[in-house]
């Protein structure tokens, strides 16, 4: 229970690992825009290409990323299916009573597909390559000049850094008074729903009452070391933006140009949807 | 020497409860003392920390951290600063992941500039000895270790008194030590004012004073040697005494021939040896 990792990060050393994590963050925002942007096969092609190559840079397994999909695989074949029985252009290749599938039809929901697949390797990327510590102080990071408009970066940096800390901790609790209340007969696997629901109200108030007494003391440690927002806070770890993270995100530039090109000249020989 | 606590008839009531939990508290602390505060649950020695740092202010009287009034909500911060505390439960006082960026979080908050920042982490967690541990995640670390990290936490944003409330009730024998010989070594060498709230009496044998506290009020006060002498107070105020010396005076109670004023479990053995 100790050993409980978050996320999916994978801790090894590569450039894309040591990349500052507002690079990481807006390249793969950007990465995203452009698989969908990507008008032709070939786009998605050169998309498939990048992502392979950084996943290359970054030594992460390649099995590892593919695991990603397996969450969501329903989803994909879902919309796959959709799109191959409700886009009704073109011509017929099969027809039953109601059901039609059409060429652009299977076109179409292959193309999807593999661009949701693109989409869903290519964030992956960035939970891969950075820590979710890391991830929380980029996106403060990022979201600090929208401060001015009232948006609690600070704060909502902060609430998440400390929920990743309690995670661990509220996790062996749970498995702590999971056993406490075994012991006592409470039986969380068996019977029917509704019994088993019963049974986990018997380990959720307890994790709950308990998670309430955590907050309180924390926020009275937090007080006592004088914590008083994120105004005048300075901080330890400063990121900095290297000669690296400008390689990254001229690499993206040209990236972005490619697909921009076949968007424009190869979308007009094989267009999709 | 200069009084760096003063507490004059200080008195606290919680909101909700019709009784005081601390009544008129007169208590001055001398700086660079070791000060123990004993007493068993719900004796107010837990509200009296937290007066001390200003977490909560007192209902009626005053208490002045370093010549500052907690009343006045300007000094909060840097009452705050000068005299850190150390709670009960380690998990429950820890807010980032990694030890260093812990050890950070009170200069940050006081916007201690990057440079200094740097050098005040490394100086803390050398001075508990947990350097090596700087970039570990805290929950795999032993109650002990992540209490000295807390400690490192307070040392870092340099005050002048670190307080400890019941710091050590949740930690094993060896956590106990661990975290007590930290403060014993800061208060020698930094010339750090403690104030030490425990109900282990154990704890207390090497403190210059010990106080304790019984219903909201000082009950007795003076060095260890006066305190332990007066082994009757003690027991009439339902101390947490040792277990070795609880286990000798049920023996002694029973009859057999034991010495029952021993604290150290090796007196306890002793005393068992001659039995045999």
């Amino acid at each position: 229970m100790k050993d409980i990792t978050l996320g999916q990060y994978y801790p090894v050393k590569s450039p894309v690992h040591s990349l500052d994590p507002r690079t990481k963050i807006i390249l793969t925002v950007l990465l995203i825009v452009f698989v969908f942007i990507s008008k032709t096969f070939a786009g998605l092609g050169i998309c498939a290409l990048f992502i392979l190559l950084v996943d290359f840079i970054a030594r992460i397994p390649l099995k590892n990323l593919l695991k990603s999909l397996k969450a969501i695989g329903f989803i994909i074949f879902f919309t796959f299916l959709l799109n191959l029985f409700f886009f009704t252009q073109g011509n017929a290749v099969f027809e039953y009573g109601i059901i039609k599938i059409t060429d652009s039809g299977i076109t179409r929901a292959v193309f999807m597909a593999i661009r949701l697949i693109l989409l869903i390797v290519g964030a992956g990327l960035l939970t891969f390559t950075t820590s979710p510590i890391e991830l929380t102080d980029g996106l403060e990071r990022l979201f600090t000049p929208l401060k001015v408009i009232g948006f609690p970066a600070h704060e909502i940096a902060m609430m998440m850094s400390i929920a990743l800390r309690f995670i661990p901790i509220l996790s062996e609790e749970t498995d702590k008074i999971m056993k406490a209340q075994s012991a006592r007969g409470a039986v969380f696997d068996q019977g029917k729903l509704t019994k088993r629901v019963k049974a986990i109200v018997a380990l959720l108030i307890p994790l709950l009452v308990s998670a309430f007494h955590r907050a309180l003391e924390l926020a009275n440690a937090m007080e006592a070391r004088c914590y008083h927002g994120g105004e005048g806070r300075t901080r330890l770890k400063v990121l900095k933006m290297t000669k690296k993270d400008a390689l990254a995100f001229a690499i993206m530039g040209i990236f972005c140009l490619i697909i921009v090109v076949d968007n424009l000249i190869l979308s007009k020989i094989f267009l999709v949807g | 020497m200069q009084n760096i606590i003063e507490i004059k008839q200080a008195s606290y009531k919680y909101e909700d409860e019709s009784q005081e939990v601390l009544h008129q508290i007169d208590l001055n602390v001398k700086k660079g003392e070791f000060l123990c505060v004993l007493g068993h649950n719900g004796c107010g020695k837990s509200t009296l920390a937290k007066l001390i740092n200003g977490l909560l202010i007192p209902t009626s009287g005053s208490v002045t951290v370093c010549s500052m009034d907690t009343r006045n909500e300007e000094l909060l911060i840097p009452i705050r600063s000068r005299a850190g505390m150390v709670f009960q439960n380690p998990d429950n006082q820890m807010v980032a992941t990694i030890v260093e960026e812990d050890v950070a979080f009170g200069p940050e908050n006081l916007g201690v500039e990057q440079a200094e920042l740097r050098q005040r982490v490394d100086n803390a967690l050398d001075a508990v000895d947990m350097r090596q541990f700087a970039l570990s995640a805290p929950n795999r670390l032993s109650g002990g270790q992540k209490q000295r990290i807390a400690i490192a936490g307070i040392i870092a944003m340099e005050p002048e008194i670190i307080i400890m409330d019941e710091a050590t009730s949740m930690l094993d024998p060896k956590g106990r030590r661990e975290v007590l010989e930290t403060v014993h070594r800061l208060n020698k060498e930094k010339g750090i004012t403690v104030v030490y709230i425990t109900h282990f009496m154990e704890e207390t044998v090497l403190a210059d004073r010990i106080i304790v506290m019984s219903g909201g009020k000082i009950e007795a006060e003076g060095t260890p040697k006066e305190i332990f002498a007066n082994t009757e107070k003690i027991n009439q105020l339902a101390l947490e005494v040792p277990p070795s010396t609880k286990i000798a005076q049920k023996l002694a109670e029973n009859g057999f021939n034991v010495d029952a004023n021993i604290l150290q479990p090796e007196e306890l053995l002793e005393e068992l040896c001659q039995l045999v």
